[in-house]
C-alpha cells in the first residue's frame, strides 16, 4: 500500500475521533487553569490498581515529555521519585484526597498530577490489550481538582483487518506486544497523548492562553485500535 | 517488514502529535525509550545510553520550537552524574537548570545542599572500592 494512502486514512480517523467531542471550550471545561495559571507540575507516583505489577514505575517517566510539551515546568521525575521514596511518600494513594501543601513547599510545585492505572490487561491468547488510566490534576495549595479525565485504550488485534490503516496499526500493536521494551512505552505514550492533549497549555507553550476557546474533549474517552 | 512497521509507527505518532497544530516545543531525541530502558534494566549499558541521550538533547536544543533544553533535563543529567561520582559537573548542571527555569530553585537548591552533604560519603565509598 502506498504510504500516502495510509496517511489519508489516518487523518480521516483522527477527524472522526475529534468530531465526537462535545462542544464546550477548554476554558469552560477547566476554568481553574485559566484563573490560576499553574506552571510547575509534580508527577505523583502512579497509583496502580491493575494486576500488572510493573506498570507503576514505567508509567512514571512517560509523563515527563507530554507535560513539558504542554508548556509546564515538570519537576525532574527521577529526582522527585527518589526523594518521595526516601521520604516514604511513594504511595500516592495516601495523598489522593489529602493536603498537598507539603509537596508545594519541598518541590515548589503549583499542581500535582495523579495517575490511577485502573486496568492494564494483556490477554495472551487473543493478543488484546486494554489500558484504563485516570488523570487527576490538583492544586497543591487549595487541593482543588483542576482536571479529571479517564482514558481507555484498547488494542484489539484478534480481528486482524490486515489492510488499510487499521491493519497497519494492529501490526504496530502486535509488534509492541512482542517486544518487551516498547510495550509499556507505546501504551503509556498513546494513553498520555490522548488524555493530556486536552490539558490547558502553560507558560512555555505557544498555545498558552490561546487555547482557551479550543473545543475540549470528553471527560471519558476510548480509543480502539483494531 | 520491520522497517515497514517502524515507518507506519512513526507516521502514526507523527499524526497524533500533530493534533496540537504546532511542532514539538522541545527536541527530546529518543528520551522516552531510553529512560524507560534505564528504569527497567538499571545496568551499565542503559545508564550510558541515558547519559549520552541527555548530551544529545542538550546539543540538539536548537532543533525545536523553543530552542531550549526541556524542563528537567539538566537536573536529571546532573543527578545521574552525581550518582557516578562526578559531583562537580553535577552541580554545574543543576545550576544550569535553575538558570533556565528559575521555578526549579525551591527544589534544586535543597537537592544541591543534600548533594554537598553526601559528597564526602560518596568519595569514601569510592576509595574503599
Amino acid at each position: 500500500m502506498k504510504p500516502l494512502y495510509k496517511f489519508s486514512f489516518a487523518i480521516l480517523a483522527i477527524l472522526i475521533l475529534a468530531s465526537c467531542a462535545p462542544q464546550i471550550t477548554r476554558k469552560t471545561a477547566y476554568p481553574d487553569f485559566y484563573d490560576t495559571k499553574p506552571l510547575s507540575v509534580l508527577i505523583m507516583p502512579p497509583i496502580n490498581r491493575s494486576t500488572e505489577v510493573e506498570a507503576k514505575e514505567y508509567f512514571h517517566t512517560t509523563l515527563h515529555q507530554p507535560l513539558a510539551e504542554r508548556g509546564y515546568y515538570v519537576i525532574p521525575p527521577f529526582l522527585s521519585m527518589d526523594v518521595m521514596k526516601q521520604e516514604s511518600a511513594y504511595d500516592a494513594e495516601l495523598f489522593l484526597d489529602a493536603n498537598l501543601s507539603k509537596f508545594g513547599e519541598i518541590f515548589g510545585a503549583d499542581v500535582a498530577i495523579f495517575t490511577i492505572i485502573h486496568e492494564w490487561d494483556k490477554s495472551h491468547l487473543g493478543g488484546n490489550v486494554r489500558v484504563k488510566v485516570q488523570y487527576i490534576v490538583r492544586d497543591v495549595k487549595t487541593g482543588e481538582i483542576f482536571f479529571d479525565r479517564t482514558g481507555r485504550i484498547v488494542y484489539d488485534t484478534s480481528v486482524n483487518a490486515g489492510s488499510g490503516w487499521a491493519g497497519a496499526l494492529a501490526s504496530v500493536a502486535a509488534t509492541a506486544l512482542n517486544t518487551g521494551l516498547t510495550q509499556y512505552v507505546n501504551l503509556a505514550r498513546d494513553c498520555n497523548g490522548y488524555a493530556l492533549k486536552d490539558l490547558p497549555a502553560s507558560q512555555y507553550s505557544p498555545e498558552f492562553q490561546v487555547d482557551a476557546e479550543a473545543i475540549s474533549g470528553p471527560k471519558e474517552f476510548q480509543v480502539t485500535f483494531n | 517488514m520491520r522497517k515497514n512497521l517502524l515507518t507506519a509507527a512513526i507516521a502514526a505518532s507523527f499524526l497524533l502529535s500533530s493534533c496540537g497544530g504546532t511542532k514539538e516545543v522541545y527536541n527530546w531525541v529518543d528520551y522516552d525509550d531510553v529512560s524507560y530502558s534505564y528504569l527497567k534494566d538499571a545496568d551499565k549499558e542503559s545508564m550510558q545510553d541515558l547519559l549520552s541521550c541527555y548530551r544529545d538533547i542538550i546539543r540538539g536544543k536548537r532543533d525545536s520550537e523553543s530552542g531550549k533544553v526541556p524542563p528537567g533535563i539538566y537536573a536529571e543529567y546532573g543527578y545521574l552524574l552525581f550518582q557516578q561520582g562526578q559531583a562537580e559537573k553535577a552541580r554545574k548542571m543543576m545550576e544550569m537548570e535553575i538558570k533556565l527555569y528559575p521555578e526549579s530553585a525551591i527544589f534544586l537548591d535543597r537537592m544541591l545542599e543534600r548533594m554537598d552533604k553526601e559528597t564526602p560519603k560518596k568519595e569514601r565509598r569510592k576509595r574503599r572500592r
